[in-house]
């Protein structure tokens, strides 16, 4: 009995188990950050930082008058698309502001367009960037939180 | 005390490999750090970019004179910053909330880049300059301007890169009245009031006006040599007040000669690039090896095209891609792709290459076939080629292994035990010639085959070849005792075996017993007689020399020994005769 609980007996070296629990974590810790990585890139990225983190900075002014909408990109965050929320008694849609520039609109850049027949009994409208990053598959757009959008009582 | 110090010793050893434990720990917690901290630090906010709070610049003066729709301003940056140019926005209705009438297009200097009035592609406005800037409107088809909204720009290093700003919070907005001039702290005058007009270089300079009895301020009249864009370029004369003259002028189409400019182009990889003049000519520009008219190169993290958009931004790489629009050799497997040659799902797998079957027999050695599988020419390939597993040497190969052809079957078949056949082999490579070998594996192969046919012949056979392995464990010095059976057959049976093998010349005994197999050689042709001798160990003639051997052997297993020697002689003595006969 004791022969077999003696020293020469015992199990690996203390070196091969710390190989071993060093490669397990290594291994375990890439699992876990490709998928983290994973989910990030669905995402996507602007700027070195998540996307919808450039919400925020996004600075535009909005206008309307006499059936014309007008934007001006006052910010340093270029706008890819923009999103109308157009209120109704009742309901309310969103859609995408037609003719928007086909690059975005950068800083310092401007837009108008007549939006009367598309809102027609509108009562607010609430315009809402989209933004454009990259991801690992690819270019990929955001639309930002409604918070981050700009109300336009009419 | 020795054995003390010994042990204390040993510790140390211990202590080394736990060192390295924590090197290793150390350096991979590290390694790992810095990968989880640069995913992580995309969930980080940042501050936006924004221009410092010092950042600030006032119309000093306007001059816009309906008349001949030209908006002239001068522009003084006030603020502790240097800037690079500015915004310009106007509108031209009176109602009208934003400005979003952009004016760069109609400014008469070459500061226009795509939308910005850009001094310079460096922050070289410094604070107290003054910059004017004179915008041609007669064609825009905007009407009276009502108002202006200036927003100034300035490049700004952000982690590392250079980066274009707009300073929204330092924006500035002025009324524009028809015919008016404004100047600094306002813009009434006193009916009689002189004051100099905004231009004042070159025949501008001294000039004067004086506030109307409707204390307004009338146009400048700057004379008749004034123009509002040089174009009389060889009258030595600053004709349009902008501080150039003639050639100088950039209006004027020509250059002084090494004088540079900035190029049209200012974003991406096109900052900062000039053209100089040469021979009175501007030189066409040079972007350098990323640029790109169209931005097509996608993924190496520069605005190719300098038009302010990185690679998947800019709208130039979005392409549609058809998916499975071809297929293709991709890490050994055939995998589909998209027209933007994106790798989409396999196709095909084409395996892995390893060795396939079992070991078998060829040219006396041990071979196993290996199936090398990959991908070539866009499809699945596999080409099969023997390998060698073990070189049998003189012994040759049966079964797949290495080993005389009677003990290999009968220690396959578990009657000859591991010493046994071990001894068989060693005395085989050791003590028996090439040809006797030969010989022996023509003898062999057909009594096999009998063998297989008719089990039971296996219990005669078997005491012979247990007899056989004794004498040779005795000839080799392993056993103290011979065996007089296996004296008999290595002593008179080697030498008849010698007498065949001389006559055969297929080196690969196995294909000499191939169903399939013909000598090459014409038997008129060669001296030896491989056909001749396969003829002669037919399974039957072999079967008869055998039980011939067992009847006359009266239940001795000695006398059978002998008597399958004699017949075998006998053979062997028919072969030779009939090979002198043919030769």
């Amino acid at each position: 009995m004791k022969r077999g609980l003696s020293k020469n007996h015992r199990g690996i070296s203390p070196v091969i188990a710390t190989v071993l629990l060093i490669a397990m974590v290594v291994a375990i810790g890439l699992v876990v950050f490709l998928w983290f990585r994973g989910l990030v890139q669905e995402e996507g990225t602007k700027f070195g930082k998540n996307i919808k983190l450039n919400c925020p900075d996004v600075n535009f002014e909005a206008s309307y008058s006499g059936g014309v909408l007008s934007v001006i990109n006052r910010g340093n965050v270029p706008i890819y698309q923009m999103k109308l929320k157009i209120f109704k008694e009742g309901s309310h849609e969103t859609n995408d502001l037609s003719n928007w520039p086909e690059l975005g609109l950068n800083q310092g850049e401007s837009f108008s367009k007549n939006i009367a027949s598309e809102i027609d009994s509108a009562n607010k409208i609430i315009l809402i960037p989209v933004l454009i990053g990259s991801s690992g598959e690819g270019k990929k757009t955001y639309m930002c939180e409604e918070q981050y959008g700009y109300e336009i009582i009419i | 005390m020795l054995s003390q110090a010994k042990m204390f010793l040993r510790k140390d050893k211990k202590a080394v490999s736990i060192m390295i434990g924590y090197v290793l720990l150390v350096t991979s917690a590290i390694v790992m750090s810095v990968v989880v901290y640069q995913w992580i630090k995309t969930y980080v906010p940042t501050e936006a970019l924004e221009c410092p709070d010092g950042v600030s610049v006032f119309i000093k003066e306007y001059s816009y004179d309906c008349g001949s729709d030209e908006l002239t301003i001068i522009l003084k940056n006030n603020g502790r910053f240097n800037l690079a140019g500015y915004f310009i926005h106007a509108t031209n209705e009176s109602d009208q909330e934003l400005a979003t009438i952009d004016l760069s297009n109609y400014i008469t200097s070459k500061e226009n880049k795509g939308g910005t009035i850009l001094f310079s592609t460096k922050n070289l406005f410094e604070p107290g300059d003054e910059r004017t800037s004179v915008f041609d409107l007669v064609n825009s088809g905007l009407g009276q301007i009502y108002s202006v909204e200036i927003i100034p720009v300035r490049f700004q290093e952000e982690e590392g890169k250079e980066r274009f700003a707009s300073c929204g919070k330092a924006k500035v907005e002025e009324i524009i009245n028809c015919g008016g001039v404004v100047v600094e702290e306002g813009g009434t005058c006193t009916e009689g009031e002189v004051q100099d007009c905004p231009l004042q270089e070159g025949v501008c300079e001294d000039s004067q006006r004086t506030c109307t009895e409707d204390e307004e301020w009338p146009s400048c009249d700057y004379g008749s040599n004034y123009e509002q864009t040089e174009t009389t370029c060889d009258d030595e004369l600053d004709n349009d007040c902008d501080g150039d003259t003639d050639s100088e002028d950039s209006d004027c189409g020509s250059c002084i000669e090494d004088e540079t400019q900035l190029c049209a182009l200012q974003e991406g990889v096109c900052l900062g690039s000039e053209q100089t003049c040469t021979d009175g000519a501007w030189s066409e520009c040079d972007y350098g090896l990323n640029y790109e008219q169209t931005e097509t190169t996608c993924d190496d993290e520069l605005d190719n095209d300098c038009d302010g958009d990185t690679d998947s931004e800019d709208s130039d790489c979005e392409v549609e891609c058809t998916s499975h629009s071809y297929f293709k050799c991709y890490s050994g497997d055939v995998y589909w792709y998209d027209s933007c040659d994106v790798r989409e799902k396999k196709k095909e797998e084409c395996g892995t290459s390893g060795y396939t079957g079992s070991n078998y027999c060829y040219k006396n050695d041990v071979y196993r076939d290996y199936v090398t599988r990959g991908c070539s020419d866009d499809e699945c390939t596999s080409s099969t080629e023997r390998k060698k597993q073990q070189e049998c040497g003189i012994i040759g190969c049966s079964g797949g292994k290495c080993g005389t052809v009677i003990c290999t079957e009968l220690y396959n078949s578990g009657y000859l035990t591991e010493e046994e056949y071990g001894m068989d082999i060693k005395y085989g490579s050791t003590h028996f010639s090439p040809e006797a070998l030969r010989g022996y594996h023509a003898f062999a192969i057909p009594a096999v085959k009998i063998m297989r046919k008719r089990p039971e012949i296996i219990g005669n056979i078997l005491p012979l070849v247990k007899s056989f392995t004794e004498e040779m464990a005795y000839r080799l010095g392993e056993k103290e005792n011979g065996n007089e059976i296996g004296a008999l057959f290595l002593d008179k049976g080697l030498p008849l075996f010698e007498r065949i093998g001389v006559l055969i010349n297929e080196p690969d005994w196995q294909l000499l017993f191939d169903e399939n197999y013909q000598n090459t050689n014409s038997i008129f042709q060669s001296q030896k007689y491989d056909n001749l001798v396969k003829n002669y160990f037919t399974e039957e003639r072999i079967e008869e020399m055998f039980y011939d051997a067992l009847e006359r052997s009266e239940g001795s297993d000695i006398i059978f020994t002998h008597n399958l020697l004699e017949n075998l002689e006998k053979v062997v003595e028919e072969i030779e005769s009939w090979c002198n006969l043919i030769y």
